[in-house]
């Protein structure tokens, strides 16, 4: 059983053994690396940093699965979220030292994403009031050890994934929907009567500027994933929560003052996803967008100015994020870019989502 | 066998000639097998023990009296053992429509579904007699939870009597919305160009099923969930970390005192389509040692289970049979290892790792 003091004990020892030397010539010779919880041979949990050629550089211990990887726009840092359920997020750095863990506080537990403020001082988190049954955003202090400084109701439940509006001022969180709680594991607890919806926050004073909902008709489909898209545009991807044997639409956009618009991606690309996108990602022109699925095992690249597609096909493909000259993309199966090949010679399994970070 | 099961074999039989037959470790055979020899009929079972039920509590409502209500009772066991048998497909018909939880909406964490079965009782609503109306109120008060309660509940003892009228006129209408749903859920999976013919013959153009892989991964979820659901919504929150810690009334089914049983027959489910899919008989012969294990998993914690005698409020007080019901939990998790850690692997499924288990 983990505590924080045995966390902290653990993160420490990684400082030393994160790196070996082939690792730190790695590195150093990457200006482009790659982040991304990862499961390792022996079961553990961890963080991998990974060279833009798929070598893992050094991992990191985490006391559970993490889920996504967040970059702080100042220091460089990275905060790993655990998924939901869990207490401990952890602060590292390019080298895979552990910096620090951050602790959720006594009545919540993460939800497996964040995003830092533009000037790198704040931290948000989407976080669970699971007795409350509402979502929640946890907001650190990064320029004082990640003190836990406030939090804003999130505008539902089951926050998931977040996004910083272009100009830095709304936090645009998805509520997934799910209403789940420690005392029943991963258990989703509200499936007849569940919501999802899409809102703004305004990170001055947590008022919900906006909010989108769904159709009743797509009352299933649970709103995880985004990125920003063109035109301050969010693109969202989601999973729907029924067996339907019919093609249901699982790609969105929206504006804080825009509407809610499924895009019209053919029936036989949706289907592709098996009614569950697993991460989405846009190139840094925002022509491009990739969309996963690792229930579906393929990926989609899509470009919404011209309607062009191209289907990737990986089994268990999840993490994406723009590399070098493409998309680079990550699979449970331990797959790294577009080659679809193994190319880890770790024996590591990556999780969902995939960073890339640039020095 | 009745008609509707024998209509399927014929049309399955006429998919592939000759492959309904026990599993040969052809890997197109196994859902096959598993739909044709557990699926279809585990809720064909269950829909007649609905309606089992629903005829005993019309003969209680028409003669009250205590063997009709010991009656009654005893075939609400048959009922839910029925339903414990087959609970762990969580794909396919039953998703739909709210179907899982209009049988059974558990864990009822804020006991939501609790309170609405009483204020029926109390308010004698009558809208709850009619079977149309009930089937658009709350899924919490048409299901397997509400039947307990009127059978089992604060008040039950008014149903040897006719001051029990209401009460009984309410269960009776339960049970028949539990043998509809059962119904429907067999009608579906025996629709012509239906989920059966999806899986057992899977197509690229098909939204659900595309690839054999694709339907084992689903057919290894039955174990893999089989076991978290047992492990994170059936065990964890009734038995705490120690007896001070630990609560019955968070136990499903502690009133009919039929917690063991359920289990037993969640686990005797998984067993039965284990053997009857003929997965086992897909490993190489170097691994199957795995689905032996698995069966010997599986047996173990029936045994252990069944040596649990003492009623669940009871049972968690006690040193010897707490030590079984931590023993079983260790068992879940042993069992999801199996299938994930070697059965699957060995499959080259790779399941578990974000595609299985995702967010």
């Amino acid at each position: 059983m983990w505590t924080r003091r045995t966390f902290i004990a653990n993160v420490g020892a990684a400082f030393v053994t994160g790196l070996g030397v082939r690792g730190a010539d790695a590195l150093a010779n990457s200006e482009l690396i790659f982040v991304s919880a990862c499961r390792m041979p022996n079961g553990s949990f961890a963080v991998a940093i990974v060279s833009e050629r798929g070598e893992v550089i050094s991992t990191l211990p985490l006391p559970a699965r993490g889920h996504d990887i967040v970059e702080s726009p100042t220091t460089g840092h990275f905060v790993s979220f655990p998924r939901r359920n869990g207490i401990f997020a952890v602060v590292f750095d390019r080298k895979g030292n552990g910096i620090t863990p951050i602790t959720s506080p006594k009545g919540r537990h993460f939800f497996g994403h964040g995003v830092f403020s533009q000037d790198g001082k704040l931290l948000y988190a989407t976080e669970n009031d699971y007795d409350g049954v509402r979502g929640m955003i946890g907001i650190y202090d990064a320029s004082n050890s990640f003190l836990r400084i406030g939090e804003f109701y999130s505008g539902g439940i089951g926050p998931h994934d977040m996004l910083l509006s272009t100009d830095g001022r709304y936090l645009c969180v998805a509520n997934g929907g799910f209403e789940t709680h420690p005392d029943f594991g991963r258990t989703k607890l509200n499936i007849p009567t569940m919501k999802s919806n899409l809102c703004w926050i305004d990170r001055d004073n947590g008022t919900i500027v906006a909010s989108h909902e769904l159709p009743a008709s797509l009352q299933k489909l649970s709103l995880r994933h985004m990125a920003m898209g063109p035109d301050n545009k969010v693109w969202v991807g989601g999973q729907y929560q029924e067996d339907s044997e019919q093609v249901v639409p699982l790609l969105a956009h929206f504006g804080i003052d825009d509407p809610l618009e499924f895009y019209p991606l053919a029936d036989e690309l949706t289907a592709r996803f098996s009614r569950y996108v697993g991460s989405v990602a846009f190139s840094p022109d925002k022509q491009s967008l990739i969309a996963t699925s690792p229930v579906g095992g393929a990926a989609i690249v899509l470009e919404p100015g011209t309607g062009q597609t191209k289907i990737i096909e990986m089994p268990k493909v999840c993490g994406a994020d723009w590399g070098r000259d493409g998309f680079t993309y990550t699979s449970g199966a331990g797959a790294f870019s577009g080659s679809g090949t193994l190319v880890n010679d770790a024996g590591i399994v990556f999780d969902n989502h995939l960073l890339a970070s640039r020095r | 066998m009745n008609r509707a099961v024998a209509l399927l074999l014929t049309v399955l039989l006429c998919v592939t000639p000759g492959a309904a037959q026990a599993a040969s470790g052809d890997r197109t055979d196994i859902a096959r097998n598993a739909i044709s020899g557990f699926i279809l009929s585990g809720y064909e079972r269950f829909a007649g023990e609905a309606r089992l039920e629903h005829d005993m509590m019309l003969a209680l409502c028409h003669q009250p009296g205590p063997i009709m209500l010991a009656a009654a009772r005893e075939q609400f066991g048959a009922l839910v053992t029925s339903w414990s048998r087959i609970e762990s497909v969580r794909f396919g018909p039953v998703m739909n429509d709210n179907r899982m939880e209009r049988i059974l909406f558990w864990p009822d964490r804020r006991s939501i579904g609790l309170r609405q079965v009483q204020k029926v009782l109390a308010t004698k609503d009558e809208s709850a007699l009619h079977f149309g109306r009930l089937r658009q109120k709350s899924v919490a008060v048409q299901g397997l939870g509400a039947l307990e309660y009127t059978l089992f509940g604060t008040g039950s003892d008014t149903l040897v009597s006719d001051a029990g009228n209401f009460r009984c006129e309410y269960a009776a209408m339960i049970a028949l919305a539990l043998a509809t749903t059962g119904d429907e859920i067999a009608a579906d999976w025996l629709a012509p160009e239906g989920i059966a013919s999806h899986m057992i013959d899977p197509q690229q153009e098909w939204a659900d099923y595309r690839t054999t892989n694709e339907v084992l991964q689903e057919l290894l979820g039955v174990w893999v969930h089989g076991a978290e659901l047992i492990r994170d919504t059936r065990i964890s929150p009734f038995f705490g970390e120690t007896v001070e810690t630990s609560k019955y009334k968070a136990a499903l089914f502690w009133r009919s005192n039929l917690t063991i049983p359920a289990l037993r027959a969640n686990i005797a489910g998984m067993r039965d389509m284990f053997i009857v899919s003929g997965i086992a008989d897909a490993l190489d012969e170097q691994s199957r040692w795995a689905g032996g294990s698995f069966i010997f998993e599986l047996e173990n914690f029936d045994r252990t289970a069944a040596e649990i005698t003492l009623p669940i409020d009871a049972a968690i007080n006690d040193d010897e049979a707490r030590s079984k019901i931590n023993y079983l939990l260790i068992l879940t998790t042993s069992l999801q290892n199996l299938i994930v850690e070697q059965i699957a692997a060995e499959l080259g499924l790779g399941v578990g790792f974000s595609a299985l288990d995702g967010d």
